[in-house]
């Protein structure tokens, strides 16, 4: 409930100024920014279903591109035989993640730490170059996407109804989400993540639990892929790359993983300041402004180590500061006092 | 009730429990008592289910569970508290006792409704918290709580499983004197109402608590008696007790 509260400022207003992107782009005669932030919202969509695992259920995967790549391709190889219905390739797409997140899944999750890291970059990487083997589908080049998915009662060919698509899944997810980390089972990922031997001792499958999590956070990631696929009318092994993943997963560590809207934050921050960088010339002294011109991504870079160095819980804690509430701050030295000196504490 | 038949374990060359038999009387309160690195935790473990044994076998209620992970032990009834407390801390006190009585509820494949919102379990969490004297502490995050009101919790939630069987790994660890005479109290009160085996350092304790004591020496048990037996057991002083009783 505490997150929840906490982000009922910034959030509305975040999520109301997305809902009005593609007036306000017509409104500029810049049809543009509709794409662009409508690839934002899918990366963002993406990390929300990645932070189900990485924040909440503290497995840190890094392939989860493999899942976007299954929604992207999904969509490209109906398409390109002429299967044009848009709930064939959701359907497709989901069941097609669900059934490599399984063994995957029960294979990755044998083990923790660094290990599960290089085990879901490896899986990452098969995928990637199983993508890169379809030669039928552009090989490593990839292939245009004959036309966008088609749902029967819109069409998606105006990039507006598109981008209302994706920011509707985005809230859909977004809500799911919020429910779910409250409810019993999110209770006991978020246990298992804290301490996974009291789980057991609780009488907890612990493994069964982070199973579901990292299958649920594959489909989300699947959808975004699909949706991606529709954006970009393309299919190619590069949405498959490690770097992808990565990108999901500085965006949650950028946004803040603690909160389901967190990676949202994170997703805007990091593509838009990109965009800004690259396309807007800063008035900056000493020839300054060049260089960051040519190297936009260093600035980006000390922007994401300044975050994750100054602040614990992302933009997300610095957006819902005012109304965090400052004792967890003295209550840790409470805590940590009896342990140094249990002799002399007196009971409370 | 539990039965250890010449459970073993070796990590290499090194046997941590050598030929351990044991039969628990039920409802009896069993200490293990023994020096540093005398295999007390690793005995433990082993019941609890979380390192496999060498050899041997351990019965719990007519069952051979040896091979059981420890979900499924504990979901038969056999409760453990930590040497460290185990609470989750940026969870309410509410929310620790929760995680703890939800799995008698069957899955926990819940994914809409807040964990919060099932009253016949929270009913049954605040009266846990009650029991531990922690009723008014209930929707405060954990984090917050002494040490001693943690170890309570843990305790709490140790108990609203329901075990039958507890494994009890030193609960006064670190704790004041004032709070481990109240956990002594609890733990008086307790008895009689679950077969308990507890690790404890604490000599007072053990002989204030115990109905009887396991030695244990190297991994093997020396010795199993009352509380009378135990101290008047001229080995036991030679090995244990004596070294106590030089300190004190």
């Amino acid at each position: 409930m505490a997150e929840f509260r906490k982000s009922t400022v910034a959030a509305p207003v975040v999520l109301i100024a997305l809902a009005a992107v593609p007036w306000l782009a017509q409104a500029l005669g810049q049809d543009y920014y509709v794409t662009f932030l409508a690839r934002v919202l899918i990366l963002a969509l993406a990390a929300i279903g990645l932070n189900l695992v990485l924040g909440f259920g503290g497995m840190v995967s890094m392939g989860h591109a493999l899942y976007v790549g299954v929604g992207v391709y999904a969509v490209g190889i109906l398409a390109s035989n002429g299967v044009t219905s848009g709930w064939v390739h959701v359907a497709t797409a989901l069941l097609v993640a669900a059934a490599l997140a399984v063994p995957l899944g029960l294979v990755c999750l044998r083990t923790s730490g660094m290990a599960f890291i290089m085990i879901t970059l490896a899986f990452g990487q098969m995928a990637y170059y199983g993508a890169v083997s379809l030669r039928d589908y552009g090989g490593d080049d990839g292939m245009a996407i004959p036309r966008r998915s088609d749902f029967g009662l819109f069409s998606l060919e105006d990039n507006a109804v598109l981008y209302w698509l994706i920011f509707l899944a985005l809230l859909l997810t977004l809500y799911t989400m919020q429910r779910l980390v409250r409810s019993p089972f999110g209770m006991v990922l978020r246990g298992i993540r804290i301490n996974p031997r009291r789980m057991a001792a609780l009488g907890y499958p612990t493994l069964r639990y982070q199973l579901v999590a990292y299958v649920l956070s594959a489909l989300v990631c699947a959808l975004a892929g699909v949706l991606l696929a529709n954006l970009a009318r393309y299919m190619s092994p590069s949405y498959l790359q490690w770097q992808v993943s990565g990108e999901l997963v500085m965006i949650i560590v950028l946004g803040g993983m603690g909160a389901v809207i967190g990676p949202l934050y994170g997703a805007l921050a990091l593509l838009v300041l990109e965009e800004l960088l690259v396309s807007l010339p800063l008035p900056l002294p000493w020839g300054l402004d060049v260089i960051v011109a040519q190297h936009p991504m260093v600035v980006v870079g000390l922007f994401v180590v300044a975050v994750a160095i100054g602040m614990k819980g992302g933009l997300h804690s610095l957006l819902t500061r005012g109304a965090l509430d400052p004792r967890p701050a003295c209550a840790g030295t409470v805590t940590s006092k009896p342990a140094t000196e249990p002799s002399e504490e007196p009971a409370c | 009730m539990l039965t250890i038949e010449n459970l073993q374990k070796r990590f290499g060359g090194l046997t941590v429990t050598d030929r351990v038999n044991l039969s628990l009387v039920p409802g009896e309160l069993h200490a293990l008592i023994g020096p540093n690195g005398a295999g007390k935790t690793t005995l433990v473990n082993q019941l609890a289910g979380e390192i496999a044994p060498s050899a041997g076998r351990i019965v719990f209620d007519g069952a051979d569970i040896t091979a059981q992970p420890t979900w499924r032990r504990a979901l038969l009834g056999i409760g453990r508290s930590f040497q460290i407390s185990s609470v989750f801390g940026e969870f309410t006190a509410l929310q620790n006792v929760l995680l703890a009585v939800q799995p008698r509820r069957g899955h926990s494949f819940r994914f809409w409704r807040a964990a919060e919102s099932n009253e016949v379990l929270v009913a049954r969490a605040r009266q846990a918290l009650h029991e531990a004297g922690l009723a008014t502490h209930a929707d405060q995050p954990v984090a917050r709580l002494s040490h001693g009101e943690m170890r309570q919790l843990e305790l709490a939630m140790t108990l609203a499983a329901e075990p039958r069987l507890l494994l009890l790994d030193e609960p006064m660890a670190g704790m004041s004197h004032s709070d481990a005479e109240s956990v002594i109290g609890v733990l008086r009160g307790l008895k009689g109402r679950y077969t308990t085996v507890l690790i404890e350092h604490d000599m007072d304790a053990v002989f204030a608590l115990a109905d009887r004591i396991s030695v244990l020496f190297y991994g093997r048990i020396l010795v199993t008696g009352t509380v009378a037996d135990i101290r008047s057991n001229p080995v036991v002083r030679d090995a244990y007790l004596g070294h106590d009783e030089r300190n004190a």
